[in-house]
C-alpha cells in the first residue's frame, strides 16, 4: 500500500510542469542523439550532464533518463533509412529495416519501430515500478564485503560480454582501475598519481573521461569515415503506419521482444545490443519463413527495436535498486546521480522515494512523448540526417568542450578530455572495448571503498569476501560469467552469426 | 598510414607490462599515513598493477592462438583500423582551440576554429561555414551563458 501511495505520489513530482518541461527536452535531445549515426546516449548524456549543474537533481534526473532511453527510439531511423545503425543497440534493425525501406515500406518500418518501442517501454516501466522496492529491499541486508562481491559481478558481466577479446576488455577493466585511484585516498588522505598537478587531487572526473571516450573519439572516426565517402538517404516512402496484416505479424514479436528485453537489461553486460541480438534470433527461430529474414521481414524490426527500450528500461532496476550499473551508459547515469549528491542504492528508495517514483513515473510520461515524437513529427527529425557531417562533428567538439570547461573553468580539464579523446580513438582502432573502462572508472572507487571497508571490518582477514551465502554466490558467478567466451565455440559462433 | 591490427595485441601487452611497472613503483612510493585505514593506500594499486600483467599476459596467449587461425578476410578487415592523417589533424586543431580558449576567450577562439575546421571538413563551401562560424559561437555564448549560467572566458573580449 505504502509502494502503492509513493507510485501516485510519484506523479504529482512528473507532472510538475518544469519536470514535464525536462522530460520533453531530455526526449527531444535523445530522438536528436539516437539519429545521429555515431553519437549515442554515453556521449550524449556525458555532453549535457555539464549543462544541469544548476538544476534541481529531479529534474536534472528526469531530463538525462530521458535522453538515454529516447536514443533508442531515435536509433532506428537511421538504421531503416541510412542502412547505419544510430548506436550499437540498432544493429540488429539494418536487417530488414533498411531491406523494408529500400522496398518502398520504409513508413511501415519506422512505424513498427515507433509502436513496438511505445508498448515495450510501457511494459518495462510497469515492471521496474514492480520490481524495483522488493529487489531494493533485498538488498538492504548486504555488507560491504557483498557490495564488492556484487561490483566484481558487474564488472566481469560487461567484461566478458562486450567485445571480440576477453583479455582487451580485461586490459580496459584495469586501465579504468588505475585512472580512479588518480587523486585524494579518502580513507588515508594520501595524494595518488596526480603528479603535483593541482586539478587531479579530487580525481579524473569522469564527465572528462566520458566526453573524451565517446565524444571526441567518435567525431575523430566519423570524420575518417566521412572522408571516405557520403552516405544515400532513402525516402520515406506510404503511410506511417501499419495495415492490418503487419499488425498481426508484428503484435507478438513485440510482446516477446519487451520480455527478453527487460530482463536481459536487469543483467549487467552487453545490455540492449544482446537482447535485440537475441530477440532477433528468436524470431527467426519461431518464423515459418526464417530463410526470409535479412530481406525485410517485419518481425526483424518489430521484436529488436520492442528488445532494446525495454533492456534501456529494465537497466534502471539494477541501477536504482543496487546502485550497480550494467552497460556504459548506465554507468554515466549513475556517475550523475553521485554529481547530484543522489547515491543509488537499497537506501534511495527509502530516503527518496520521490525521486525514484517521480523519475520512474516520468517515464510514462515520457513513453508517450517519444511516441509522438518518432511517429507524426519523425520527418522533422530526419532533416538532420540532410545536415553534413562536415558541419555536424565540429558543432560537436565545441559543445563537448563548453561542457568539460564549464564544470572547472579548467584548460586542464579541456587538455585530459582531449587526452581520452585519443585514448578512445586508439581503443576504437585496437578493438579495445571502451564500456569496460568507463565502468570500471565510475565503479573503481565504490570496488576499493568497500574492499577496503571489509578488510577493515575484518581486521585483515580476507576470508570475509567468502564470508556469507551472498558473498560466495556473487563472486561464483562472477567466475561463471567471466568463463563465458571460453564456452564452446560452436554455441557463440550461432549468435555470432546471427550479429552478422 | 599504418596498419595496427596483425600485430596489435603484442603491441598492447607491452604497453600493459610498462604501465603496470611504472604504475606499481609509483604506488609503492606512497606514504602511508600513521592513522590510515589498515588496507592502506598501497594494495589496491598493487593488485591493479598484478591484473594489468595477467591481461597482457593473456593477450600474449591470444596473439599468439589467433595467429594460427587468422585467414585473409581477418588481413583485410585490418585496413579498416588504419590510424588516418584525419585524426592527428582533427587532434591538431582541438590542441590548439584548446590552448587558445583562455586567451582569446571562447567567441574568438570559437570563431577561429570552426573557420579552420570546417575548411578542412566541408571544403569548398565558405558561404556556409562563414555563417556557422560566427553564428553558433555567438548563439552558443548567449545560450549557453544566459540561460544555463556556464562560466565562458571572455579572452580578449573582455572590456570590463
Amino acid at each position: 500500500m505504502e509502494q502503492f501511495s509513493h507510485f501516485i505520489g510519484g506523479f504529482a513530482v512528473a507532472l510538475d510542469p518544469v519536470n514535464l518541461w525536462y522530460a520533453f527536452l531530455g526526449c527531444v535531445m535523445g530522438t536528436i542523439v539516437g539519429v545521429l549515426p555515431g553519437l549515442g546516449p554515453a556521449a550524449g548524456m556525458a555532453l549535457l550532464i555539464p549543462a544541469t549543474f544548476g538544476m534541481e537533481p529531479a529534474s536534472a534526473i528526469i531530463m538525462l533518463a530521458g535522453l538515454y532511453y529516447g536514443a533508442q527510439y531515435g536509433g532506428s531511423t537511421t538504421s531503416i533509412l541510412i542502412n547505419t545503425p544510430g548506436e550499437a543497440s540498432s544493429v540488429m534493425t539494418t536487417l530488414d529495416g533498411f531491406q523494408m525501406a529500400r522496398s518502398g515500406r520504409a513508413g511501415a518500418a519506422l512505424a513498427v519501430a515507433a509502436i513496438g518501442s511505445f508498448i515495450a517501454g510501457t511494459i518495462s516501466v510497469i515492471l521496474l515500478s514492480v520490481l524495483a522496492v522488493p529487489l531494493s529491499r533485498l538488498a538492504l541486508q548486504i555488507g560491504p564485503a557483498e557490495y564488492f562481491a556484487l561490483l566484481l559481478f558487474s564488472m566481469a558481466s560487461v567484461t566478458s560480454l562486450t567485445g571480440s577479446s576477453l583479455p582487451k576488455a580485461a586490459f580496459a577493466v584495469m586501465i579504468g582501475l588505475m585512472i580512479a585511484t588518480v587523486g585524494i585516498d579518502l580513507q588515508s588522505g594520501t595524494s595518488r598519481f596526480t603528479g603535483s598537478v593541482p586539478e587531479l587531487q579530487d580525481g579524473i572526473g569522469f564527465i572528462v573521461a566520458a566526453v573524451g571516450l565517446f565524444a571526441i573519439s567518435e567525431v575523430f572516426v566519423t570524420l575518417e569515415q566521412m572522408f571516405k565517402g557520403n552516405t544515400e538517404v532513402i525516402g520515406i516512402k506510404g503511410t506511417l503506419w501499419l495495415n492490418r496484416e503487419e499488425w498481426r505479424r508484428a503484435r507478438m514479436p513485440i510482446l516477446r521482444g519487451s520480455f527478453i528485453g527487460f530482463f536481459k537489461g536487469i543483467l549487467p553486460g552487453g545490455g540492449a545490443t544482446i537482447a535485440t541480438i537475441l530477440s532477433y534470433s528468436l524470431e527467426r527461430s519461431l518464423s515459418k519463413e526464417p530463410e526470409k529474414f535479412g530481406t525485410g521481414m517485419i518481425e526483424g524490426v518489430a521484436g529488436p527495436e520492442s528488445a532494446n527500450n525495454a533492456a534501456a528500461t529494465g537497466a534502471f532496476v539494477p541501477l536504482l535498486a543496487l546502485g550497480l550499473p550494467g552497460s556504459a551508459s548506465t554507468a554515466i547515469l549513475l556517475g550523475a546521480f553521485m554529481i547530484y549528491g543522489v547515491q543509488p542504492g537499497p537506501q534511495l528508495l527509502i530516503k527518496e522515494p520521490q525521486l525514484v517514483w517521480g523519475l520512474i513515473d516520468s517515464m510514462y510520461i515520457g513513453n508517450v512523448i517519444l511516441f509522438i515524437l518518432n511517429l507524426p513529427l519523425i520527418m522533422l527529425f530526419v532533416r538532420i540526417l540532410y545536415v553534413p557531417a562536415g558541419i555536424m562533428m565540429p558543432l560537436i567538439l565545441v559543445v563537448a568542450s563548453i561542457g568539460v570547461y564549464s564544470m572547472n573553468e579548467s584548460v586542464v580539464e579541456l587538455f585530459l578530455a582531449l587526452g581520452f579523446g585519443v585514448l578512445g580513438y586508439l581503443m576504437r582502432k585496437f578493438s579495445i572495448p571502451i564500456p569496460p573502462l568507463v565502468l570500471s572508472i565510475v565503479l573503481g572507487g565504490l570496488l576499493e571503498k568497500s574492499f577496503r571497508q571489509s578488510l577493515t571490518i575484518s581486521g585483515g582477514d580476507l576470508g570475509i569476501l567468502v564470508g556469507s551465502p551472498i558473498a560466495i554466490t556473487l563472486l561464483l558467478a562472477s567466475v561463471i560469467v567471466f568463463c563465458i567466451p571460453f564456452l564452446p565455440k560452436r554455441k557463440q559462433n550461432k549468435v555470432e552469426s546471427i550479429a552478422k | 598510414m599504418f596498419k595496427l591490427v596483425d600485430n596489435s595485441r603484442l603491441f598492447i601487452s607491452a604497453f600493459g607490462f610498462v604501465l603496470a611497472v611504472v604504475y606499481g613503483t609509483a604506488a609503492s612510493r606512497l606514504s602511508i599515513p600513521a592513522f590510515s585505514d589498515p588496507v592502506g593506500p598501497r594494495i589496491f594499486p598493487y593488485i591493479v598493477a598484478a591484473g594489468l600483467c595477467l591481461a597482457s599476459v593473456a593477450l600474449i596467449i591470444e596473439h599468439v592462438a589467433s595467429k594460427r587461425h587468422m585467414g585473409d578476410a581477418q588481413r583485410a578487415a585490418g585496413d579498416r583500423d588504419a590510424i588516418t592523417g584525419i585524426a592527428f589533424v582533427a587532434l591538431g586543431m582541438l590542441a590548439v582551440y584548446y590552448a587558445l580558449f583562455d586567451y582569446l576567450g571562447f567567441l574568438v577562439a570559437t570563431a577561429l576554429f570552426l573557420i579552420a575546421f570546417l575548411t578542412y571538413s566541408n571544403h569548398g563551401q565558405w558561404k556556409v561555414n562563414a555563417v556557422v562560424a560566427l553564428l553558433f559561437p555567438l548563439a552558443a555564448y548567449l545560450l549557453l551563458d544566459t540561460l544555463f549560467g556556464a562560466r565562458l572566458p571572455n579572452g580578449v573580449l573582455d572590456f570590463g
